[in-house]
């Protein structure tokens, strides 16, 4: 992927390859982590892609994307440990498809939304209300509540415990200025990054880039960090539903920065994120409590999450059982078979980046965090240089920190 | 090997159907790492009650299918994912109402060894008394995990509410009774039923010389018999044209109160292709409505009366046919909603530019599903099962006139509805 330093200060990165039928143009925006940052930027995201002063009804727009043949064109919010990212993002099909190259109506698009917006007291409500009924709906979703309470808990304090879509408590105390300030601070203050990637030609995106894009870029921050170690405490909370949740907290002390970090992408694969984890042989396959349980990792936080649902009698056979298989892995009761399955299965993953439009973004928006610019061949170097010791090293590493259960009540009045 | 190039997607594909009667199609594409291949059979979730010849009932438990699918993955080596993780391999496979799909991927130049994976563990099925009782347990978590989902909640109780007898009115997974009462025997009954290679489906979708991939299933496949299975057919489930519920309410933890008003349709008469276009036309008229290309939208998201989980499906299956539309509302206020508006709709109905933007629009998204080579391989499969091909459905829907779609409109017949709402237990 080519990096250009833009005039303004905003970087530019292009990977020019016909293997995709679009061209990806996305643009993203980050900023410190905040309590309300999320929230406004969800709204903020919501309102830029949905209206803008040209096309000032929603029919308008739409005939424009449609006009671009079905193009896409939406706003992603992401949390990157104490950074908050907004993404704009548009794709459009190649001139292979169409009868003539519309790259320029791109750009022009993007410009709209993100130069020329619609920020008013009605668009503002609307958005308002419709991201309020999202997170409730969200949180009606019993998998979803139990992740959120979770980390509220468990990391309180940390920008984790906040989530990156935002809050309903500050949904209510935002206002249309709030809104607009972050707008202002987008454009202005934040760290950018645009990527373009797709069928194009190199010099044609830069003098787009400058034509269409005038906002400036300041910021630079390192994003990651690690939760505070706290001491281990336990919640539940009763809720009418036929599963129990049960979500669980580590601090791993390792960020995607740390020379460990390879480390502990394996040592989680080997504990819960692969068919052949402990997590999933123990507590599914011999034991059948659960149909889903998995182990991820937040890499920007230094945190680690286990989750599986599961009967509630249950509950606390299964948290012994997590704690167990991870003392296997902290005593070296592990073959180095397993180790190198989920080598061979984190490599396997990794070479599928290139396949993809997103996962592409993706690394090459982590090397611009990380000021780095690592490839695929260094990723795969990492874990091979993984050894036992390093696993068992890093497994002893991890504290648990938080549970929280998200009880059903009432058993027999649900009965299926 | 047949090589079939299409100019406007740039697209290539090769299909042979082996002489067991197993079709099989390697997709190219030369410029991706990974491989992608499925292993399908047109057995779904709607199939577990047929009939023979004679028509006496071929029937197994609810949801066997997807207890099939589950119970796949153990072989005589042992845990079937175990052995494609050591291959750096990732394996899965789902069930939907007319297929079950088996698939792995793979970023390795070298697959023979995976792909005579796929097919053994697909066409041998190793079980036990204990196995089958195992799975159990995992299924119905399986079933719960989707029960206290209220969207999906919402439309399983809209599904239950059309439908007397049709198998709709079933998760495909089937419920817990019927789980817990499947046998080994059932399992392997319907194995031998629905998994033979005239019935199935091979495809893959990569980078690797398509004559490779094509040997490596062939010498696969000449290595093994198999027993011709017996013929069976759709029953006919003698559903009426009324609804089971008219009028459905469900307490759940929620916040948010959600509601359906599902309408129950005959199911179309006609040829495959005439009822995949007639469904289309229906979709193309419903979108230029009750979506941003209808202005009267935004008027009612500022009333309030809409949020964005707001929508509409239609669908024509073989044997059955609704149309739905969803909201977070009470029941009784979207019924008068939908009747309105559907009233409004009759009277204003749709223009030739709407139309036309519609059409480009679909062309987009069409193209864009050849970047995705899961995308690639599940429409290849969903088509290939109805007798058609990937670039027929477009074909389809460029032919669409306002015409068309209103002779499609004309022939619905929507006086069985039901309303089904799922609401907030603790107001």
């Amino acid at each position: 992927m080519r990096k250009i330093q833009l005039n303004h200060g905003v970087c530019l990165h292009i990977e020019n390859t016909n293997k995709f039928k679009d061209v990806t143009v996305s643009v993203r925006f980050l900023t410190p982590f905040t309590k309300v940052c999320p929230t406004l930027r969800s709204l903020l995201g919501m309102m830029l892609v949905d209206r803008t002063s040209t096309y000032d009804t929603k029919l308008k727009l739409q005939k424009q994307l449609d006009y671009l043949y079905g193009a896409n064109l939406y706003y992603k919010v992401t949390g990157y440990g104490k950074g908050h990212v907004l993404e704009i993002k548009s794709q459009v099909l190649n001139e292979r498809y169409t009868k003539q190259s519309l790259l320029k109506e791109q750009f022009e698009l993007l410009y709209e939304v993100l130069e020329k917006p619609l920020l008013n007291e009605t668009t503002f409500q609307e958005a308002k209300r419709i991201l309020k009924e999202k997170f409730e709906r969200l949180l009606d979703t019993p998998s979803s509540y139990a992740s959120k309470k979770l980390l509220e808990e468990g990391a309180k304090g940390d920008t984790l415990s906040i989530h990156a879509a935002g809050d309903l408590d500050v949904i209510e105390k935002v206002t249309l200025e709030d809104v607009k300030n972050e707008y202002t601070g987008l454009l202005y203050k934040n760290q950018i990054d645009i990527f373009v990637i797709g069928d194009v030609n190199e010099e044609e995106v830069i003098a787009l880039c400058n034509e269409y894009f005038h906002f400036t870029s300041h910021q630079e921050f390192d994003s990651f960090y690690k939760i505070q170690l706290q001491e281990y405490k336990m919640s539940s909370e009763k809720k009418d539903i036929q599963q129990s949740i049960l979500s669980i907290l580590y601090r791993t002390g390792i960020t995607i920065q740390d020379e460990d970090y390879w480390t502990l992408r394996v040592l989680n694969g080997m504990f819960g994120a692969f068919p052949t984890s402990y997590l999933f042989q123990e507590v599914r396959e011999k034991r059948s409590l659960c149909y889903s349980i998995y182990s991820s990792i937040i890499a920007y936080d230094g945190a680690l999450v286990v989750q599986t649902g599961i009967d509630v009698d249950k509950v606390d056979l299964v948290l012994s059982l997590i704690q167990e298989q991870l003392q296997r892995l902290q005593k070296h009761e592990f073959t180095d078979e397993l180790v190198v399955t989920t080598k061979e299965m984190l490599k396997n993953g990794l070479l599928t980046i290139e396949d993809s439009v997103s996962s592409l973004i993706g690394l090459g928006y982590q090397n611009r965090l990380l000021h780095k610019n690592q490839s695929l061949t260094d990723f795969i170097a990492g874990i091979d240089q993984v050894s036992s010791d390093d696993l068992v090293r890093v497994a002893n590493q991890l504290q648990l920190q938080y549970t929280f259960v998200l009880e059903q009540e009432n058993v027999n009045e649900e009965e299926l | 090997m047949r090589k079939s190039y299409n100019e406007r997607y740039d697209e290539t594909f090769y299909e042979k159907t082996l002489s067991n009667g197993l079709q099989v199609v390697v997709w190219h594409k030369p410029n991706f790492q990974n491989s992608h291949f499925l292993f399908a059979t047109p057995y779904g979730s709607l199939h577990f009650e047929e009939v023979d010849k004679e028509g006496n009932a071929i029937t197994f438990p609810s949801g066997i299918a997807h207890f099939l699918e589950h119970k796949m993955f153990e072989s005589e080596q042992g845990d079937v994912m175990e052995q494609f993780s050591k291959l750096g391999a990732n394996v899965n496979a789902f069930t939907s109402y007319n297929e079950t799909v088996y698939y792995f991927s793979t970023t390795s130049k070298d697959v023979k060894e995976e792909v005579n994976l796929l097919l053994d563990f697909v066409q041998d099925l190793h079980i036990s008394e204990e196995s089958v009782e195992k799975e159990k347990g995992i299924i119905i978590q399986e079933l719960n995990m989707y029960m206290q989902m209220p969207d999906t909640r919402l439309l399983f109780e809209s599904f239950k509410s059309m439908y007397h007898y049709h198998p709709l009115n079933m998760d495909i997974g089937g419920i817990a009774e019927t789980v817990s009462s499947t046998t080994v025997e059932d399992l392997r009954n319907c194995h031998a039923i629905h998994y033979h290679p005239k019935q199935m489906l091979f495809i893959a979708i990569t980078s690797l010389d398509p004559q490779e991939v094509m040997d490596m299933v062939k010498d696969n496949q000449s290595q093994k018999a198999f027993t011709k299975p017996m013929d069976v057919f759709t029953k006919d489930f003698k559903e009426p044209k009324e609804v089971c519920r008219k009028d459905f309410a469900l307490p759940m933890d929620v916040t948010c109160p959600k509601s359906s008003i599902a309408y129950k349709l005959q199911p179309y008469d006609g040829s495959t292709k005439d009822r995949v276009k007639a469904e289309w036309a229906i979709r193309f008229l419903l979108e230029s409505y009750f979506s941003n290309l209808n202005d009267d939208y935004q008027r009612w998201l500022d009333e309030g009366i809409i949020n964005d989980f707001f929508g509409y499906e239609i669908d024509f299956g073989k044997d059955y046919a609704f149309l739905l539309f969803y909201a977070e509302m009470e029941k009784d206020e979207l019924q008068l909603f939908i009747q309105r508006q559907l009233e409004i709709m009759n009277e204003t109905f749709m223009n030739e530019d709407i139309l036309e933007q519609i059409k480009r629009r679909y062309y987009g998204m069409y193209v864009r599903i050849f970047d995705n080579q899961e995308s690639i391989g599940i429409n290849y499969i969903r088509n290939a099962f109805l007798d058609m091909n990937m670039y027929d459905i477009l074909e389809i829907i460029e032919s669409i006139t306002l015409d068309d779609i209103l002779q499609a409109w004309k022939c619905l017949d929507l006086s069985n509805y039901c309303v089904t709402e799922i609401y907030n237990k603790n107001e």
